[in-house]
């Protein structure tokens, strides 16, 4: 078989003119030492990974070892990395880059993350790289750096976008992948345009709904590969359970996609300690809230369970809510003004000053992050918080990057409690800290599970302590004894907690536990259905279970 | 590369290059930088852009590297196989170091005639689905045309300088320097051809997949209702996706010289160190 050849015909014109013009010429110690850099550097194998070797400083679990191995060597370098959340993808992901790098393949490089995630993922392929990766900011960076780090949405705007779609890229790599699983759109046309040589999608949730999801992603890294979109369908169709009677397809999947589940890794995790706090609202907080569930008139039965949920927060989320819709709508202000007036006599929350009497009763230092649904009740704690002389930081999904950071850094040098709205849940690590308060319990387990995964994931070497604060007799002690202790989801880790949900249809959680309260007449009504929900979720759990073991 | 060695190779670098060693205990290095070398190592442009503007000196700092990760000091950075520190250095050296003409250092009282020798160290890529990098290094006695392979290894002891020795004279080379060069590339041609070649093969084999799919993807048949543009859209979807396999799979072997130099030796270390490696 003929292999092209290619010699290096300019050295010995080079070094000709050298000769013969008396130029420098390099002592016999430097001329070995250069020979000997090369040869060190040099790799004589095809197989095997390196990098680990070059990183001495790095400890590999072996599940990422092997990942980034079969990546590079079986899948050459293009291939979907679905680990379960939390098993490190991105530790994976720079083990790839960086092995392709060092044996000379890559050089240019760019990655694609969501905005949040931008400065991490520059100083983690820093810090526990060594790739000199720069975040694409304002300056126009695309033709100087090789290493670049980005947000879709910055990429894919003018005039980044055609500077983008001019440079031949080595290497891609895209974050939370599964954003592209329509063909459709504007994102995946960009992704689908680029020019890579090898490429990386990460996502947690390979498939969400519907197997065209993961034909979608297939597609950007090997198009062809399951066959065009219309073969595809009429042999598989479209529901997602089909593909678990499709061994085929699910073999061919398995070629291009690494998938590591938490329990395959073997890995020892710390525990999770989970502790309910209850609170009693006070005489006067028990009355307002009596007269809020009480209010029939023009209370939308969908509102008033949203204001009960802030009542049980903060009296300001409750507070600012209907001061919104009075706004609104100014019918309504008989139904609500007199709450109000109520609200605004009630001194304190029972709820802060509990959280207040927690954290002075810890050891001196101890971090406690606290996480809230809702803005005000953040104001709320960071004052209450302020009068108890307890220093803590806010943190909201709104930030920008930068002070994302920031406020990381701050918590974690500086103040004892980081408070976070939701948004704030994903993309931050804070494994630093081992105690979590969830002082309001947000309607989708799957949030609840990111919450908890902001520190419970790897690099946390302490046990984590979880509190869940919950006033009495109200529908926050429902959703906490009827929904989640059921799922039993604080003390393990819900794997597939995503595939449950998604096999029952369920994306919208909040909105379904909102219907069953608004639709019960009664508590008991509300705790059967509940009740319902929860055996679904088990059974599901269990089942999907079963067909792993046996698929 | 073992602590020990890449110690004492960071000792040669910089004491090599100028720089004063400081200090040294195992495991550790302390140096004060040349002006050069604290320009091209210590990331501060501006620094030295000014003092250049100021016509003034500058004043090189103090490095002190850790070949040991047990060792501790004060502002001391921890260096390894791998770090990027290091590879700046390889890089440095790399650079500084591609020509030779060096002279064999003989002690001797009576007219000794050297030989010329053309050492050529060469990388060779082999490129395929995945990729490696063999190192040889080869040497072709310029006048009767003798090749040998290892020289860096083989001749590693000897002591070359950069001036003749006294009572040594130089013979010229019949081979020129351009076809010794060619001669050496031959050899490593047929030499190549001896090498286990199932990477190819397999690389081939993926590639011819890999195409045909793509083929299949982009099939053209059943297009003719589609618009032009998204026609002309899909054409160029194609091409992009062809040109990245090929650039992944498409097998080849790239050869890279490291370093190359003219060498004159005594016939008597020639012999000397060619026999005992065949012995």
């Amino acid at each position: 078989m003929h292999t092209e050849i290619h010699d290096d015909k300019q050295f010995i014109d080079m070094m000709d003119e050298v000769l013969q013009h008396e130029g420098d010429t390099a002592s016999w110690e430097h001329f070995q030492m250069a020979y000997t850099a090369a040869k060190e550097t040099n790799i004589d194998t095809f197989t095997g990974l390196v990098a680990p070797g070059y990183l001495p400083h790095m400890t590999f679990h072996p599940h990422q070892l092997q990942a980034s191995r079969r990546v590079v060597e079986e899948m050459n370098g293009r291939a979907i990395l679905a680990d379960e959340v939390g098993l490190g993808k991105t530790i994976e992901a720079g083990l790839v880059l960086k092995e392709l790098m060092i044996r000379g393949l890559v050089k240019k490089v760019l990655l694609l993350v969501p905005a949040s995630l931008v400065n991490q993922w520059v100083n983690e392929l820093n810090s526990k790289f060594h790739i000199p990766a720069a975040s694409q900011r304002k300056q126009y960076v695309w033709e100087h750096y090789d290493v670049i780090v980005s947000s879709i949405d910055l990429a894919k705007r003018s005039p980044h976008r055609e500077i983008i779609l001019e440079q031949d890229y080595d290497f891609v790599l895209i974050d939370e992948a599964h954003k592209l699983k329509n063909s459709r759109t504007k994102n995946y046309a960009f992704i689908q345009a680029l020019k890579k040589k090898y490429c990386l999608l990460l996502t947690a949730t390979p498939v969400q709904n519907r197997l065209s999801d993961i034909y979608n992603l297939v597609s950007l890294l090997k198009p062809g590969y399951l066959g065009s979109y219309k073969q595809f369908k009429d042999t598989y169709g479209d529901n997602r359970k089909d593909a678990e009677e499709h061994h085929y397809l699910k073999e061919l999947i398995r070629k291009v996609m690494v998938r590591n589940r938490r329990e395959e890794t073997g890995l020892q995790w710390t525990k999770r300690k989970v502790e309910t706090i209850w609170i009693d609202f006070t005489e006067a907080e028990r009355r307002v809230y009596e007269h809020m569930q009480d209010s029939t008139s023009a209370a939308a039965t969908f509102a008033k369970i949203t204001l009960l949920r802030e009542l049980c927060s903060s009296r300001e989320a409750a507070y600012l809510s209907m001061k919104k819709m009075v706004e609104e709508n100014p019918e309504t202000d008989h139904a609500y003004l007199p709450l109000m007036k109520e609200i605004e006599q009630l001194p304190q929350h029972s709820k802060a000053l509990k959280v207040v009497e927690l954290i002075k009763a810890a050891p001196p230092g101890e971090k406690f992050i606290i996480f809230t649904e809702y803005r005000a009740t953040q104001f709320y704690l960071q004052w209450t918080l302020k009068q108890h002389d307890i220093s803590s930081v806010p943190f909201r999904g709104g930030f920008k990057a930068g002070k994302k950071d920031w406020m990381r850094e701050l918590f974690e040098k500086h103040a004892q409690v980081l408070i976070a709205t939701e948004a704030g849940g994903e993309g931050i690590n804070l494994q630093f800290c081992s105690n979590m308060i969830n002082y309001d319990l947000p309607w989708n387990p799957m949030r609840l599970e990111q919450r908890i995964g902001r520190i419970h994931r790897f690099g946390q070497q302490k046990d984590v302590q979880i509190y869940n604060f919950a006033v009495r007799d109200t529908l926050e002690a429902h959703i906490l004894e009827l929904l989640y202790k059921k799922i039993n989801l604080f003390e393990r880790v819900i794997g597939n907690l995503d595939h449950i949900l998604a096999e029952l249809q369920l994306s919208d959680m909040e909105k379904e536990i909102k219907k069953i309260f608004a639709d019960s007449r009664s508590d008991g009504e509300v705790k059967v259905k509940l009740d319902n929900l929860t055996a679904v979720i088990t059974e599901t759990g269990q089942q999907l279970e079963r067909e792993k073991l046996h698929g | 590369m073992d602590k020990q060695t890449l110690h004492q190779f960071l000792r040669k670098f910089f004491v090599s290059n100028g720089c004063k060693l400081l200090e040294e205990k195992e495991g550790l290095l302390r140096f004060l930088l040349t002006p050069e070398l604290d320009e091209e190592l210590m990331n501060r442009p501006f620094y030295w852009r000014y003092k250049k503007r100021l016509g003034q000196e500058g004043d090189p700092m103090e490095l002190t590297l850790l070949t040991d990760p047990n060792e501790t000091a004060e502002k001391a950075e921890y260096i390894h196989f791998g770090s990027p520190r290091l590879h700046k250095i390889f890089r440095l050296i790399r650079d500084s170091a591609q020509v030779a003409r060096l002279y064999e250092k003989v002690d001797t009282a009576s007219r000794t005639p050297l030989y010329p020798w053309l050492i050529r160290n060469i990388s060779v890529h082999f490129s395929g689905k995945r990729k490696r990098t063999e190192t040889h290094s080869v040497g072709l006695q310029l006048l009767n045309g003798q090749l040998a392979t290892d020289w860096m290894e083989n001749f590693s002891q000897v002591e070359f300088k950069q001036q003749i020795s006294d009572q040594c004279y130089c013979l010229s080379p019949i081979i020129r320097y351009q076809s010794g060069y060619q001669r050496i590339s031959s050899y490593m041609q047929s030499y190549l051809e001896t090498v286990d070649d199932s990477w190819v093969k397999e690389t081939a084999e993926t590639l011819k997949q890999e195409e045909e799919l793509l083929a299949h993807f982009f099939d053209q048949s059943g297009q003719e209702e589609l618009e032009p543009e998204i026609r002309e859209e899909r054409a160029a979807l194609y091409k992009n996706e062809l040109d990245a396999v090929h650039k992944r799979l498409i097998p080849s072997i790239q050869m890279e010289t490291i370093n190359a130099g003219i060498f004159y030796l005594s016939e008597e270390t020639a012999q000397r160190l060619l026999h005992k490696k065949e012995a």
